[in-house]
């Protein structure tokens, strides 16, 4: 092959990458759907932050949760929010983030817990106007930990503890349970066989106070619809944004 | 990035040879978002959809596992809708 057929080649197959490359979406759906007056969130698996987590994790993104919230705050068709949750934890100030976000929404917000909500879903878990937990679903309470190689070790407990800190506090701010108990449970050596920590199952989520009450999601979209009704009822003066 | 989790670390960033990557991407259509796989030259399949509308769930055309065809889109400067 000559130089000037090779080149001649190079350029077209760049010709065909730069096409493929172009490959954009196509065919835009339009289609007729139904309004509904409740959106809904569903929190599964990881909680993945600022840190793309490897594809095996399913994850939970905090760049589509964040505007899907403002959108729903913005979007005047929307009356309620139902957040479900079955995650195992993750990134500490996505899940922050995200209770932050929905504990500020000025819509009526319910929380359902099914499956699991543990370690930092358990803020999330607590940041609605009411959450529900199903029967056979459960919570993991245990201490944030460190890993890896640890150079420093007060400034690093003090900044873990920091951390800490910030999770025990918003979620006793946001739930009836006192700060005493919520690190009595973290802290325990009784619950848990190889780990520090309390696992709740159902029922006992709620006689501790972190969770309003036991029930599914026929319960929960009752009750958020209770909560629509409330503020509705309200002149807008006296509404509280909770 | 602090992680705080019940699932071990090692198992969260294990390392993930197992699966080959395929190429994956999430396209906006019609508000929505679709996690689509790519399945042959012009073909993506939908692994999963993320909308808050519940009824979006409902739609037969984001269900996962559905097939949508794209196409090289050859613009001139202008980006047709």
């Amino acid at each position: 092959m000559t130089e000037e057929q090779e080149e001649e080649k190079y350029e077209e197959e760049s010709e065909q990458r730069s096409l493929l490359e172009q490959i954009q979406k196509l065919g835009q759906t339009n289609v007729p759907s139904t309004d509904s007056n409740i959106h809904c969130l569903t929190i599964i698996g990881q909680i993945e932050g600022h840190l793309a987590l490897p594809p095996k994790n399913k994850t939970t993104k905090y760049e589509h949760l964040i505007p899907q919230l403002v959108a729903i705050s913005q979007n005047e068709k929307i009356e309620g929010l139902l957040v479900m949750l079955n995650t195992v934890g993750g990134d500490v100030e996505a899940g922050l983030a995200i209770a932050e976000m929905i504990a500020t929404l000025t819509k009526p917000t319910v929380t359902l817990v099914i499956g699991g909500g543990h370690s930092i879903g358990v803020p999330i878990a607590v940041s609605s106007d009411y959450s529900f937990i199903a029967e056979s679903a459960t919570m993991l309470i245990h201490p944030v930990r460190m890993s890896g190689l640890v150079i420093g070790v007060p400034q690093s407990f003090d900044y873990i503890e920091k951390i800490q800190e910030r999770i025990t506090r918003f979620v006793v701010e946001h739930s009836r349970i006192s700060e005493e108990k919520f690190k009595e449970l973290m802290y325990s050596k009784a619950s848990l066989t190889t780990d520090v920590g309390t696992n709740l199952v159902g029922r006992q989520a709620v006689e501790y106070g972190l969770i309003d009450e036991v029930g599914g999601v026929g319960s929960a979209l009752q009750k958020l619809q209770e909560l629509i009704d409330q503020q509705k009822g309200k002149p807008m003066e006296e509404r509280v944004f909770q | 990035m602090v992680m705080y989790t019940i699932v071990p670390l090692e198992i969260v960033f294990g390392d993930d040879e197992e699966r080959p990557a395929k190429s994956r991407l999430t396209l906006d259509v019609g508000g929505v978002k679709l996690e689509v796989e790519q399945s042959a030259s012009n073909e993506y399949e939908i692994i999963r959809l993320i909308s808050s509308n519940p009824s979006d769930y409902l739609n037969e055309k984001y269900q996962p596992g559905r097939k949508i065809a794209m196409y090289p889109l050859i613009g001139f400067g202008e980006t047709p809708h």
